[in-house]
């Protein structure tokens, strides 16, 4: 119970952090729709000297993907793991080593708290996705259904990915460089800006090996009835993704409490 | 311009008379756009075009002459940091006008940077990741001090504020008085007239407090550096400043000598005697204002009567083991001052 | 003797600043080289993108492989440079919040001087390395002869570009002074430079090629001296001297931009009064 309470708490203060900056928040709902608008422009002037689907995708099966990965990826790849970086900077991990929850608990209460600040932006993208006319409802009911639990277990995969992001903070303090390496790779390896589908095979091969994915570009495939390796084992792929994520961030954290730089002092 | 300025500065017939510094009439209004509430308040916020006006500064005026040392005090919120931000050109008056050695900060800003220095207790200017003497060196080539004379007020600063053995320690690393000599000795080293110092003792232990109190006074004594000195510490203030001005609500309260203030708001000794047996004392000229046990403490007008006076009266009546007098503190007569917001009714 | 001491040229003051930023960028070795290595692997990751497409599709517009790229190499060549100069425009909105603003204005140095060289942009090391070898492997790949005229042309071009992109984000980053958050604009146009900058503008639709023209001035940044140098202005949707004009083009909204700065510089409200 109690449990409960402290992890509603953090999420609280993940879902209220982000909105005490309402400017920021709102310009990068701004930000979501102008690349929905952009993006659909783009395919189209891509598609214009094409008669026909290309590598089995229409461009209205393009679009549609664009405007679904971009607004899942804005929603879910939240990036709040700045924050155990900085307070590793500032020293202030030692605060939250105080707390009566442990960190990794708290880290992803957190997070989970920045998505559900996020979510009006999927209203915005897929609003604006329709204004473009670029979005097309899944093909049936159960597609539908199948989108939903896979986009569930995306949810999982890319908090985990943050988390892991995070906690590598404790050995390189600026993560400026490999965060911003992370974010690109994240962005392309996931499918947010360009579907797997157009991919050569060898770097479709890279792809699936990791875990990026699993997060963004698995949820969308069920929604266009394109699972990769049909829907069971994509969506069991995504399940084995959340349970070596979760092993993973385990262990670096118990090699992390080993060494709590707390900086000056 | 510059040139005729100096030159002018350097008849000091004309120099003694004319203020370095003078504030007339500062009025500084910031405009806060008023938070919508309800629904979709944020969002109506951002567009609202509706504005608080919030006068921070109200009608401030004073001047302040070359080789002063002026404690400028207030309670937080007073308008303190306001006025220091207009002063120093960082922030333009709304209305009123400052002049710093003939020049208005916020127009001739470059011009008026080499007269000033300026330490901000809570927000340093040294670079964190490298050593002091690195921060040193980037301040000396970006004002343009020339190099012998550069090599030798820092030798003279490193000795003063005693920094031998950390100048070469990454600023992060530095404790936070030894953080605040290297802000000190960094404005200090192009050898400005007027210093600004904004809470340079906040944080520091006793020993770090009195060391820079030292300083503060020799600069001001010695190469007649005129300080303005913005402290909560009133230790600061009863040490070193012989003037203060004392600002609240954007208003000037008090501006006159420290010692004025205190003979015309605490006018009074208090008188702390042990008996050999608890007693309550009655004395003619003072009044008995506490009692614990056997130590008695009566106030007396120190205007009106001498201490020898009380002491006798007091030793005449009652057998006294022990006795001293104590003058009233500066922080008890500012401490009423702003619990009051205002200037406390002068006892008659 | 306070007459002795004279600030140096704005120029002098700048590299000061530089030497100083690069020196406790140094401090951080590890995180120097991870940076400049994420830096290009970010850069690698946008040429991806359009290699994908490209691939995929064969060609766009009828623009081929190795033309794409070239105007992507002009592209990241200027945006490297652009780094160089304009990467702490980012953190615009943080330096005026925190009030280290202040300081700028206390020192006898121009403040956006000093906004410019706060930190050293890492960065734009990966940047440049990155820009470089993709300039070159496509300047060398692309269908043109190069002479003397068309070499100093593209030089030229790059700079250009990094100036037509500065231009741009300093614009937007001086309306820190009022907005107090400057970095989701900032985030918008750069949303919108790196979505379209690697394309030919000319298979957008013409709306759309015109704003990138007149409004958030892209065109000018790669595709305008791309088309030259390739030979392919009868594809411009604007006069050709105009396309020929883009190094110029930049230096122009560089200057001003950098007046915008200062008139904007004057809204500024320290914070905590």
């Amino acid at each position: 119970m109690t449990l409960v309470r402290q992890v509603l708490s953090q999420v609280r203060i993940g879902c209220l952090t982000p909105w005490a900056y309402r400017a920021s928040m709102l310009l990068s709902f701004l930000v979501l729709a102008l690349q929905v608008a952009l993006f659909s422009v783009v395919w189209r002037a891509i598609y214009a000297g094409h008669s026909g689907p290309v590598a089995g995708v229409d461009v209205d099966t393009a679009v549609g993907y664009a405007v679904l990965s971009l607004t899942v990826a804005t929603v879910l790849n939240t990036s709040p793991y700045s924050s155990i970086e900085s307070r590793v900077r500032d020293g202030l991990i030692g605060v939250d080593l105080t707390r009566p929850i442990g960190l990794l608990t708290q880290s992803l209460a957190v997070q989970a708290g920045y998505v559900v600040a996020t979510l009006p932006a999927a209203a915005v993208g897929l609003g604006t996705g329709l204004a473009v006319r670029g979005l097309a409802p899944p093909p049936d009911v159960s597609d539908t259904v199948r989108f939903a639990v896979s986009l569930l277990l995306a949810f999982g995969v890319s908090q985990l990915i943050t988390l892991l992001m995070s906690l590598t903070s404790f050995w390189t303090l600026e993560v400026g460089g490999v965060g911003m390496a992370f974010f690109v790779v994240r962005t392309f390896m996931s499918g947010a800006v360009v579907p797997l589908w157009f991919m050569p095979d060898w770097l479709q091969a890279i792809a699936v090996a990791l875990p990026f994915q699993a997060s963004t570009y698995t949820p969308i495939a069920v929604y266009f009835g394109r699972p990769p390796g049909g829907f069971v084992s994509a969506v069991g792929l995504q399940a084995l993704w959340i349970v070596i994520l979760t092993g993973l961030c385990l262990w670096l954290w118990s090699r992390a409490k080993h060494r709590v730089v707390v900086q000056g002092g | 311009m510059s040139l005729s300025v100096s030159a002018v500065d350097d008849l000091p017939s004309d120099a003694a008379q004319r203020p370095l510094v003078r504030a007339a009439g500062l009025v500084k209004e910031f405009r806060r756009v008023k938070r919508v509430s309800g629904r979709l308040g944020g969002l109506r916020t951002l567009f609202s075009r509706d504005y608080d006006v919030i006068r921070a500064v109200n009608d401030v005026s004073f001047d302040i002459h070359s080789g002063e040392l002026v404690g400028y005090l207030g309670p937080n919120g007073a308008g303190k940091s306001t006025t220091i931000k207009m002063l120093t050109g960082i922030l333009t008056p709304t209305a009123g006008a400052v002049s710093v050695a003939d020049r208005d900060p916020s127009r001739e800003r470059k011009a008026n940077a080499l007269n000033i220095g300026v330490v901000f207790g809570q927000r340093s200017q040294l670079w964190w990741d490298l050593p002091l003497r690195e921060s040193f060196r980037a301040v000396r080539d970006l004002y343009g001090v020339p190099t012998m004379e550069g090599d030798r007020r820092q030798h003279e600063l490193v000795k003063l504020l005693d920094m031998d053995e950390f100048l070469d320690a990454p600023v992060r690393q530095l404790s936070l008085g030894q953080r605040m000599r290297g802000d000190i000795a960094a404005a200090m080293l192009y050898q400005p007239r007027l210093l600004y110092l904004d809470e340079p003792t906040v944080g520091l232990d006793v020993v770090a407090k009195q060391r820079i109190r030292e300083f503060i006074a020799h600069v001001n004594a010695e190469r007649g550096t005129t300080v303005v000195l913005t402290t909560h510490d009133l230790e600061d203030v009863e040490q070193l400043c012989r003037r203060i001005v004392l600002i609240d609500h954007g208003r000037v309260l008090y501006d006159g000598a420290l010692t004025e203030l205190m003979a015309r708001y605490a006018p009074y000794r208090d008188l702390v005697v042990t008996l050999a047996s608890p007693a309550d004392v009655a004395v003619n000229g003072a009044e008995q204002i506490g009692r614990d046990g056997p130590v008695v403490t009566l106030r007396f007008r120190s205007d009106r009567v001498k201490a020898p006076e009380i002491i006798g009266a007091v030793t005449a009546a009652h057998e006294v083991v022990d006795l001293s007098v104590a003058e009233p503190r500066l922080e008890a007569v500012i401490g009423r001052i702003y619990t009051q917001r205002g200037l406390p009714e002068s006892p008659a | 003797m306070a007459e002795l001491t004279k600030p140096p040229s704005a120029m002098r003051q700048y590299a000061i600043l530089l030497r100083v930023g690069l020196a406790s960028a140094m401090q951080y070795r590890a995180d120097f080289v991870m940076t400049a290595v994420g830096a290009i692997c970010y850069e690698a990751v946008s040429l991806a993108f359009v290699g994908v497409i490209v691939y995929a599709f064969g060609s766009i517009g009828g623009w081929s492989l190795v033309e794409v790229a070239f105007v992507y190499g002009i592209r990241s060549m200027g945006h490297a440079l652009h780094g160089i100069l304009s990467g702490q425009l980012w953190t615009a909105d943080g330096v005026v919040r925190r009030g280290e603003f202040d300081r700028y204005l206390l020192r006898p140095v121009n403040p956006l001087i000093q906004l410019l060289a706060r930190r050293f942009q890492v960065t734009a090391v990966g940047d440049i390395v990155f820009g470089a070898v993709v300039l070159a492997v496509t300047a060398v790949a692309a269908p043109i002869s190069w002479s003397l005229a068309s070499v100093v042309f593209l030089i030229a071009a790059v700079i250009g570009s990094a100036l037509v992109e500065s231009a741009v984000m300093l614009a937007i980053a001086s309306l820190t002074f009022r907005l107090l958050a400057s970095s989701p604009i900032l985030s918008v146009a750069d949303t919108v430079f790196v979505t379209f900058g690697p394309y030919p503008l000319s298979v957008l639709p013409r709306t759309v090629a015109h704003l990138l023209t007149f409004v958030l001035p892209l065109a000018y940044a790669a595709f305008f001296p791309a088309a030259v140098l390739l030979d392919r202005t009868t594809e411009l949707f604007v006069p050709t001297w105009l396309a020929f004009a883009s190094p110029v083009v930049g230096l122009l909204l560089y200057a001003a931009a950098v007046l915008f700065f200062h008139r904007q510089m004057r809204h500024y409200s320290s914070p905590g009064h």
